[in-house]
Parts: structure tokens; C-alpha cells; sequence
């Protein structure tokens, strides 16, 4: 049986294809169109699919959509009812595009894939429930699912067992941890729906001591926590509801002035304020995973949601809580729901049995030898050729050690917002110089932030204060623990101002070249650890294909290019070279 | 019957005319439309809204958790979307 999910219509538009169970292909439409989170339908990512899989529309025996549109259409109409007159500007601006567009999504499929077949509509966080729970390693688990909103729900949990799936508890709109975080990170100037890793990352910065940091006081003032992590926010510091802002006047006054503007620099009061609200949401979701705990006495939990993609969080679970197992899927924000959709359908609806775990993550387009030299051919480019794997690797070890900044091209491209080791920008992790080059010369963006560190497995224990066995959402770069204090000094590229790092732990059998290359680095340095950071400029989504990573390599201080079975040296095609400092954008 | 050549790129001519033109009576008739739904709409909706909220004042309570419809659906619940 072939079901195809699909997510689209808010941001993070992705398609996922199943396959009797098993997910062949899954990729994000920012990935083809070239706009970040780009919402539009995934039309590139669903022919994406289909031609990795061999398929036609036709073949496809259904659909499965991550929401009820009429269900959150229905929660719009309410807001603005509440807030009448005051919601008139949104309200002319949103229902357009709800008439034509978002409500008729059966016709949709029909016009823009012609597809003929059925179309099953889930709730939001049903979908992100599923795209965690099935895919998790877990024949039982405890579920949570907290994100800003989907139809009414912002934060779910309950029950999964084998293919039945249940949520039994929410907490509705407007009451929303996800939109508490983006309204900070509105305030900080940062964007909604996109920056709030940036706050998270600034939040190292700022006090992170509750008793003397005056915003936590401040933000504990505009939401009523329980302690089972059941929670209500006073909706007079915000005006999500019917404005397209988020923070209210009196929030700002709350916290002390006016919000921060995107040019203006970022203060010690900005860290503070980044703290309290990273403390707020770490004590919201350590509750209610205690809280869960306590109902489903069950050893294993996963997460899901945007807010599960906080990683400073996710790494407090196991030893802030009795949870003994935590997962978590690479897309756990609205993309992975097309997954999910895919996956309800398939186990709880249609009732077949679960018989796929992810592991790997690689499950975007790849590009084989023969595509990318005919590519590197066509453009006339200088490049090296390795016809064995381990000069390859001996030769980019040596350049990472060098000092190089080297661009990471291989295989099939990652399903989620990490950079996993299929588009990677790679670089020395003892360099302290490092960090200043990647920050202002490669990606162009805030030099608050840190980069990560990617390991093998095995070795993640030497360098870092992390659960034991290492938990497997490590390997999708969403856990943050400590780097062991007699290490810090000598990784000053990926440990961050608070000690911790945000690892990615790598395992042979996922991904074997990346794996190698940190061994063979390792060999040469004595540390077998590299920086591991996006392959894009700020603003841009990873790049995709081949000429995408060329064009990237060749406007920024990248200094080589490692694809699949080439090597590509940026002062050996100087002829291209463009600003990408003026391309950079939030 | 085939329309001689001036005929056609006068029928050409009056179909770019009528797209220049009908953009912005769209979008005009949808501000119209739009405007006046919100008004009528959820004007008087938001009428009944403000008294039934008076009629039933929030209460507290010592969890915010609500508890979801575990009730299995059937499948063309699914084909629904709502």
C-alpha cells in the first residue's frame, strides 16, 4: 500500500511517501523552491517522492493530510468573534486565502497532482503524535506533543501501544508555550516560526539563576503553571490573537521598553530575557513529562511538536524526570506531521502493523558520482577525483586539519532542520579561530551562536556529560549536554559559552563515510570530533543539489567542496565568486 | 466560421483590456465582500458571543488539562475535514 502525507498551508510545507509501512522518501519544499519554511504546497517535494520511488500519481492509494482545516478555520472564526473589532485587519488580509485555498484542499490534490484517490484529513498533534510514536524504537510509549498551535490544541499527551495511538489530555488555544516562546522571540527581533533557536542559543548568555533573574519574575507573571505542567497564560500581554504581532504593550512594559529592533545589538537585558523565557519553557515541560509520567507509568517517552526541537530541554529529560528511554523524530515540527499523517493512516486507521523504525535520517534527493561530475563537467569546474573511499577521506581529514572550511556533499539529503552529515559544512573543532570564520565570513549570521559538534557514538561519553547509553535523538542533533570540563578549552569551536554543546552523535551503520571521516580526522588530530554546521548562508535553506552547493561554496569562505567522489578547490574556479554577505538574511 | 484577422486582435486587444481592468474590481469587490461578511458576520456573532461569556464567567481550577474525545472514529470520520 502506498500512502502519500502530506503538510502544507502554515510553514515547513513536506511531503513523506510510505511504502507498505516504511517511509522510502520524505523531504521539506524549501529544499526545492528555495525559500525558507516555505508553506506553499509541497507540489517539488511530492514529485520528489514519487520519482525516488518510481511511482506515479496514480499508484498512490491515498492521501493523508496533517490537519482538519475546517477544524482551525472554525478556531480563526472564534478569534475574531472574540475580538471583534479589533481582529478586522487580519481578517481581511487571512480569509482569501482560507476561501480559495485552504479550505479546498480535496480539489487541491485533484488539480495540482490529479490525484483521484481518498483523502483523509488527521487533527495537527494526532499527526505529530504518529510521526514520533511510530517511527520511534518503542512498542509502548508515553506521549507529548507541545507546539504553538495546530486546529484548538497547543500541547497534547497520551498513549501509544503497538498501532493504537490515543491522546486523552490537551490544553486549546490560546494558551501556548510554542507562541509564549515565539512572543519573546518576536520581542527579541528575531522571527516567529523561524529564530527561536536563536533565542535558545542566547539564552547561554543571559542569567540563567530563577531567584535573581528579574524576567523569569516577570514572564512567571503571564502564565499560571500547575504543577502537574497544565498551564493558562494571561492573554493581556499578548496580542497574538487578533493581531499579526505578538507581544502586547503591556508585555513590553512588563519586561522593561519597547521590543527590539532586528539592527539594534543585542544587550546583557536580551540575554536575561532569552534565559527566563528558555527557564519557563524547560519548567512547563519538565512538568508535564513528570505529570506523565505519573499517568502512564510507562519507562519510555516520545515528543513532538516545535517545541521538542529544543534541545537544552530535551536534554534534561531522562535526568529530570523517571522517564528511561526518550525519542524524538529529526522533523518533529509541522514538516515531520506529514510523516505522521502517512503513519496513522496506515497503522491506527487501516489497522496494519508497524514494521519500520527510523534510524537514519537521510530520506531527502540524492546525487550520484556520475550526476555530479556530469554537473561539474557542464560547468566547466576544476575538480579532483577519487576513485578510492579512504584517499578521499584521508585527503578531507587532512584539509579539516589544515584549518579548511569544507563543504560535505554526500548521499541522500537530511529529513529536518539539522545538518546531519549529508549537507554539512565541516571545520577543525580545536581551531579557536574557527568559530569567527564560520560565524562572519561562511554563514554570515549572529556571533551569539554557537556551532555543533558531531562524534562518534562511541566516543560521546569522553568529551560530554551525556546519559548513558547515549540517547538515540542524540544522533539527530536534538539533545544539549555538557562538555566535560577538561575539554572545554581545548574544543573551543563548538563548546559554548555555558559549557554545553549541542551534539550530534554519529553511528557507522547511519551514515558509514561521515563516520570514517571523524575517525580518520580523529587519526590525524587525536580528537575524533568535527564541527558540523548547515550547509547554507543565513536566510537560505540547505542546499539540495550540486549546483546549489557549488554556488554556496563559491560566495562564501568555504574552501572546498567534498562531493560525493570529488574534491572541489574554491581557488581553483575563482570565476564565480559572488557576495553572499548581501544575500544573508534572517 | 473563422473571424477575419482585425476582428481577432481587436477581441485579443479587449481581453487584455478586461484582465488590466478586472484585477483591481477583484480586488476591490473582495475588500467589499470580506468587509462586510466581518461586519455582519462576526459583528452580530460576537454580539451573542459577549452575552453567553457574561452567562458563563471562567472558574478556577487546579489543572488546565482537557480531556480529549478517546472514542474510536470511523473510517469516513477520517474523509472529513472537520
Amino acid at each position: 500500500m502506498k500512502i502519500l502525507g502530506i503538510s502544507c498551508h502554515y510553514h515547513d510545507a513536506a511531503a513523506t511517501l510510505l511504502m507498505d509501512g516504511i517511509v522510502v522518501a520524505a523531504a521539506e519544499e524549501e529544499r526545492f523552491t528555495r525559500r525558507k519554511h516555505d508553506p506553499s504546497f509541497p507540489q517539488n517535494a511530492v514529485e520528489f517522492c514519487l520519482q525516488q520511488s518510481g511511482l506515479g500519481i496514480e499508484d498512490i492509494d491515498a492521501i493523508a493530510f496533517y490537519e482538519k482545516p475546517l477544524l482551525k478555520f472554525e478556531r480563526l472564526l472564534t478569534q475574531h468573534v472574540q475580538y471583534f473589532p479589533k481582529s478586522y485587519a487580519v481578517f481581511r488580509r487571512a480569509i482569501p486565502a482560507w476561501l480559495t485555498e485552504k479550505l479546498r484542499i480535496r480539489r487541491l490534490f485533484r488539480k495540482k497532482l490529479k490525484f483521484k484517490g481518498d483523502v483523509y484529513f488527521l487533527e495537527h498533534h494526532l499527526s505529530h503524535a504518529a510521526g514520533v510514536f511510530y517511527p520511534s524504537p518503542f512498542e509502548e510509549a508515553a506521549v507529548l506533543t507541545v507546539d504553538g498551535v495546530g486546529e484548538w490544541t497547543t500541547a497534547a499527551m497520551g498513549m501509544g501501544r503497538r498501532t493504537h495511538l490515543d491522546l486523552t489530555h490537551e490544553i486549546r488555544f490560546p494558551h501556548s508555550i510554542g507562541l509564549l516562546y515565539s512572543a519573546v522571540t518576536a520581542y527579541l527581533g528575531f522571527s516567529v516560526n523561524n529564530s527561536e533557536y536563536k533565542v535558545m542559543g542566547l539564552s547561554a548568555y543571559g542569567n540563567k539563576n530563577p531567584a535573581t533573574n528579574p524576567y523569569y519574575a516577570a514572564l512567571r507573571r503571564m502564565i499560571d503553571l500547575k504543577p502537574d505542567g497544565s498551564f493558562r497564560l494571561d492573554m493581556g500581554f499578548f496580542d497574538y490573537e487578533f493581531a499579526e504581532r505578538m507581544p502586547s504593550k503591556k508585555f513590553c512594559e512588563l519586561l522593561g521598553g519597547p521590543s527590539r529592533e532586528p539592527v539594534e545589538p543585542v544587550t546583557a537585558r536580551h540575554q536575561d530575557i532569552a534565559a527566563a523565557v528558555q527557564l519557563v519553557t524547560e519548567e512547563a515541560v519538565l512538568s508535564m513529562l513528570r505529570h506523565l509520567h505519573r499517568q502512564t507509568n510507562c519507562p519510555n517517552v516520545v515528543l513532538s511538536g516545535g517545541v521538542a526541537l529544543n534541545s537544552v530541554c530535551n536534554g534534561k529529560i531522562l535526568s529530570e524526570t523517571d522517564f528511561q528511554n526518550v525519542w524524538i523524530q529529526p522533523n518533529s515540527g509541522d514538516g515531520g506531521s506529514s510523516m505522521g499523517a502517512a503513519l496513522y493512516l496506515y497503522h491506527a486507521i487501516l489497522g496494519q502493523p508497524r514494521n519500520y523504525a527510523l534510524r537514519s535520517p537521510y530520506l531527502g534527493p540524492g546525487f550520484s558520482s556520475a550526476q555530479v561530475e556530469s554537473f561539474l563537467k557542464s560547468q566547466h569546474i576544476t575538480y579532483h577525483h577519487f576513485s578510492s573511499q579512504s584517499e578521499l577521506l584521508d585527503q578531507t581529514a587532512q584539509l579539516i586539519h589544515s584549518g579548511k572550511v569544507v563543504g560535505w556533499f554526500q548521499g541522500r539529503m537530511e529529513w529536518g532542520p539539522r545538518a546531519l552529515g549529508a549537507r554539512s559544512i565541516l571545520a577543525n573543532p580545536c581551531d579557536p579561530g574557527i568559530r569567527d570564520v564560520l560565524n562572519l565570513k561562511v554563514k554570515h549570521r549572529e556571533s551569539f551562536r554557537p556551532f555543533a559538534p558531531a562524534v562518534c557514538v562511541e566516543d560521546a561519553a569522553t568529551y560530554f556529560e551525556c546519559d548513558n547509553p547515549v540517547p538515540l535523538p542524540a544522533d539527530f542533533m536534538l539533545m544539549v549536554y555538557p562538555v566535560r570540563p577538561e575539554w572545554r578549552e581545548k574544543l573551543p569551536a563548538v563548546t559554548h559559552v555555558d559549557g554545553s554543546g549541542r551534539l550530534q552523535t554519529v553511528r557507522r551503520d547511519a551514515h558509514p563515510l561521515y563516520y570514517d571521516l571523524i575517525r580518520s580526522f580523529g587519526r590525524i588530530s587525536g580528537v575524533p570530533m568535527l564541527v558540523n554546521t548547515s550547509f547554507n548562508i543565513r536566510g537560505e535553506p540547505m542546499v539540495c543539489a550540486p549546483d546549489q552547493a557549488y554556488r554556496c561554496m563559491m560566495g562564501t569562505r568555504i574552501d572546498c567542496l567534498v562531493m560525493e567522489d570529488f574534491i572541489i578547490h574554491r581557488h581553483e574556479n575563482l570565476r564565480d565568486a559572488w557576495d553572499s554577505e548581501s544575500l544573508a538574511k534572517d | 466560421m473563422r473571424l477575419p484577422k482585425p476582428v481577432l486582435r481587436l477581441l485579443s486587444f479587449l481581453d487584455r483590456v478586461f484582465r488590466i481592468l478586472l484585477k483591481p474590481l477583484q480586488v476591490v469587490s473582495n475588500f467589499v465582500f470580506v468587509t462586510i461578511s466581518y461586519f455582519l458576520g462576526v459583528g452580530l456573532s460576537a454580539i451573542f458571543y459577549r452575552r453567553a461569556a457574561k452567562k458563563n464567567p471562567q472558574s478556577t481550577v487546579d489543572s488546565y488539562w482537557q480531556e480529549m474525545q478517546t472514542t474510536p472514529k470511523d473510517q469516513d470520520a477520517w474523509l472529513r475535514p472537520f
